[in-house]
């Protein structure tokens, strides 16, 4: 019954999709306005998304396994947080939030237009596009719906690993409303080459469609390293795994469009670059899915091998011949002449960071990619890991630092070193009085040292930047302080993202050189020292939970005689996996984070072996990505207030 | 304070921090890295999907890291170590592939790359920088004008 539910909401809604798709080209065709005629297939495919999506939880909440993906999937005594993280936990549900969330920006789209718009309609047509591939899907190779003939008693469970922590309830929705919200600038780009408009309206209004889902993918990677922190227990956040560089890839691209529109806006240049950026983006997010959801790089997301991998690739090759054929047809439409005056200005720092970022993404992705390439066309195997990622990326990221921090300084057009000069004197006393006074502290190696001052220097370049602007204007301090940010949201905001970024390059340059490990084995009663701590375990334990057994360690963690915790580590047994999952048990502190992650129990010896680790700042990590993902909405809520700046620019200045 | 001071402030600061930070990197010995730690980051897990031998909790892992550290203490040099895994397990057991034989594309792309994006910058440059023609000059004081009525 359920079951036939949710797939009349995946054909309701796959229906509406292809009518979105014919009323979106025939609205462009006629005269642009769009109410009466779209109107009917957005709803419907916002309903029938919405059925698809509360009928496979009821089915989960419902037990009922007569469905195969609730079978296998779910069981009796997955706890509720989880039966509902449940829906998207594997291929065919995520399928469904893929489309769900779709199906969402779909309609937020719609209801901004206003009046006659045909790129608008177009956009739609092609929203409607990615809408009939996702449906589609899910009514033929990812069915969540597909029913079982015998109806097990019990579900499998599931996956064990993504079961163990709530941030999988709220990482995943989070990661997907930026990686499928990017659908929506890919298809005001498409429309733009169709219609041959990227006129500032559009790239105005594409980029505050970026500036979201930048905002969310931004948040979802870094609650994605942090649940890797917090649940896998090797005691890192990030591995450049294939699955994680998938979310990374269009979050550089997307940093770079964001970017480069603000040339774009302010000069007149670089019009069909976004475009191009924009289709690159989209086109990695295809690629990202593809990558973790057609079990083509095996590892702890990809948990499935099915005829979805070949549709996925197909759609990807749709979009990267289609988008940048489209683009190579059409280009020069869009296209905008002027050119730099000087490469000392703002846009040459702006091209400074487009290319550095692009060359980010280009690493990342060939570094992900070349191993499956090399084994599909050779049959030879070889790995890219984390040190070739890091010697690769770290250059990149110091560079991209330092730009971030003279950007802003930089003036437009032609920078007189003068004018710069004044700007920088400041940041760049802070930046390297600040390398000094850690270097007297002991702070070695000069990677990091490098890394601490570039962040000073961004730091203090826009605290003395807002400094300025404050006293210039009327009225206290304090309160010109909280006007700051409202007054232009568009540059404030990109600010706050600069501290954040700054805060996590601190966080990880820390936890990356300092992070220390180290195996200990003790019997019960037996103290040990760490790091300046003393671990005592107190008892081993072991609870029986409805959906695992738990076997764990009491340890207790005290500096000097003061006690500062106990930590429980454990390792989670669950029926339907042979290997242990271990949990590890981590203490937040200001200065440092200590983690312990079990090894083994020992059975008669009455023996605990764990691996500790200590490292430092890691808040400073989440912080700073909360950071970011507070200046991108800040950037994307509030109207830059009127000021005399469009005249200028309205005078081609 | 006056520009000028504000100026030579500003350097004095600047110099005195890098004497200090030259100064004291300088007489600081450089402490050897950890060739232990390092390998073991750079050599695969054979038995996990990505995880160096450093981050795997498998109990492989860590005997291997045990081997490692005894042919250190023996003396042999990391090619040896690098080169006694790749004949036990694979090419795949590098997590940071060369830049020679077939996973030189590796380090080729993103260099033909980089290069490529600095030469399509370079030609986006006005050759020679220009000063506001008078007709620009007009056109701003117009919009200027407009702006303020």
């Amino acid at each position: 019954m359920i079951a036939l539910v949710g797939s009349a909401g995946v054909l309701l809604a796959l229906v509406s999709a292809v009518a979105l798709v014919v009323q979106g080209i025939r609205c462009y065709l006629s005269d642009g306005t769009p109410a009466a005629s779209l109107r009917l297939p957005v709803i419907g495919l916002l309903v029938g998304a919405i059925v698809a999506m509360g009928a496979l939880e009821i089915a989960l909440l419902r037990n009922d396994f007569s469905l195969e993906y609730v079978a296998r999937n779910h069981a009796r005594a997955t706890p509720l947080l989880f039966t509902i993280a449940g829906a998207w936990a594997a291929l065919e549900g995520s399928i469904v939030l893929w489309g769900l969330i779709l199906a969402g920006y779909t309609t937020w789209v719609f209801r901004r237009l206003r009046g006659r718009d045909r790129v608008g309609a177009a956009a739609l047509a092609v929203m409607g596009t990615v809408g009939v591939f996702f449906f589609g899907l899910m009514a033929s190779a990812a069915n969540p719906f597909r029913t079982l003939a015998e109806v097990p008693a019990d579900g499998l469970g599931a996956n064990p690993l993504l079961q163990n922590h709530i941030l999988m309830a709220i990482h995943p929705p989070v990661l997907y409303l930026g990686y499928v919200g990017m659908t929506v600038p890919f298809a005001f780009a498409i429309a733009a080459l169709v219609s041959g408009d990227g006129t500032t309206a559009w790239l105005e209004r594409t980029r505050r469609w970026t500036l979201i889902a930048w905002s969310f993918l931004s948040l979802g990677i870094v609650l994605g390293g942090w649940w890797s922190y917090e649940v896998l227990g090797w005691g890192g956040f990030w591995a450049w795994d294939p699955v994680e560089n998938a979310s990374f890839l269009p979050w550089l691209t997307a940093t770079a469009f964001i970017h480069s529109a603000v040339v774009q806006r302010r000069r007149g240049m670089l019009q069909a670059w976004n475009v191009a950026l924009i289709i690159g983006t989209f086109s990695l997010t295809i690629l990202g899915t593809f990558l973790t959801r057609s079990g083509v790089v095996a590892s702890v997301h990809s948990f499935t091998q099915s005829a979805v991998g070949p549709a996925l690739l197909g759609f990807l090759l749709v979009v990267v011949v289609g988008g940048f054929g489209l683009f190579a047809a059409r280009g020069h439409l869009v296209a905008s002449s002027p050119r730099l005056d000087s490469l000392a200005s703002r846009e040459g720092v702006f091209l400074l960071n487009n290319l550095l970022l692009t060359l980010f993404a280009f690493v990342v992705l060939v570094g992900t990619i070349y191993p499956m390439v090399l084994e599909a066309f050779t049959g030879d195997r070889v790995s890219v890991g984390a040190p070739w990622f890091d010697r690769s990326a770290i250059p990149i990221a110091l560079v991209l630092l330092l730009a971030m921090g003279i950007g802003p300084m930089t003036p437009y057009r032609v920078a007189r070193p003068a004018v710069l000069w004044r700007r920088v004197r400041l940041p760049l006393q802070v930046a390297a009085a600040t390398a000094a006074v850690v270097v007297v502290a002991g702070l070695r190696p000069i990677t990091v040292v490098t890394t601490v001052a570039l962040a000073a220097f961004v730091v203090s370049g826009i605290l003395r930047h807002a400094h300025e602007v404050i006293r210039s204007r009327p009225g206290g301090y304090l309160g010109g302080l909280a006007r700051l940010p409202g007054s232009d949201p568009g540059y404030w905001g990109g600010m706050i993202a600069h501290v954040g970024v700054a805060l996590v390059a601190v966080a990880i340059a820390f936890s990356g050189s300092f992070g220390v490990r180290q195996e200990i084995t003790l019997v019960v009663g037996e103290s040990a020292p760490f790091e300046g701590y003393t671990l005592t375990y107190r008892s081993p334990f072991l609870r029986q939970e409805p959906n695992r057994t738990v076997i764990g360690a009491s340890i207790e963690l005290r500096r000097g005689d003061r006690l500062l915790g106990t930590l429980e580590p454990r390792l989670n047994q669950y029926p339907n996996q042979v290997q242990a999952i271990p949990t590890p048990s981590v203490r937040t502190g200001f200065g440092e984070d200590v983690y312990l992650s079990l090894v083994r129990i020992g059975q008669g010896d009455a023996t605990v072996t764990v691996d500790a680790f200590r490292f430092p700042l890691m808040w400073l990590l989440w912080l700073g990505g909360l950071t970011v993902f507070a200046g991108g909405i800040r950037s994307y809520v509030g109207r830059r207030k009127s000021s005399n700046l469009p005249a200028f620019e309205a005078a081609g200045v | 304070m006056s520009e000028r001071a504000r100026n030579w402030t500003a350097l004095g600061v600047i110099a005195a921090s890098i004497a200090v930070i030259v100064a004291i990197l300088a007489a600081a010995d450089p402490s050897p890295a950890d060739r232990v730690e390092v390998l073991a980051s750079r050599l695969k897990c054979p038995v996990c999907q990505s995880e160096s031998i450093n981050d795997s909790p498998a109990q492989l892992s860590r005997d291997l890291k045990q081997m490692i550290a005894d042919r250190v203490a023996q003396g042999w040099t990391d090619d040896q170590i690098v080169d006694l895994f790749v004949a036990t397990y694979g090419e795949e057991v590098i997590l940071d592939p060369p830049g020679t034989g077939r996973t030189a594309l590796l380090w080729v792309l993103p260099t033909l790359m980089g290069v490529a994006g600095l030469a399509v910058i370079a030609t986006r440059v006005r050759r020679g920088s220009r000063d506001l023609t008078d007709e620009e000059r007009r056109r701003v004081a117009d919009a200027v004008r407009e702006a303020q009525e």
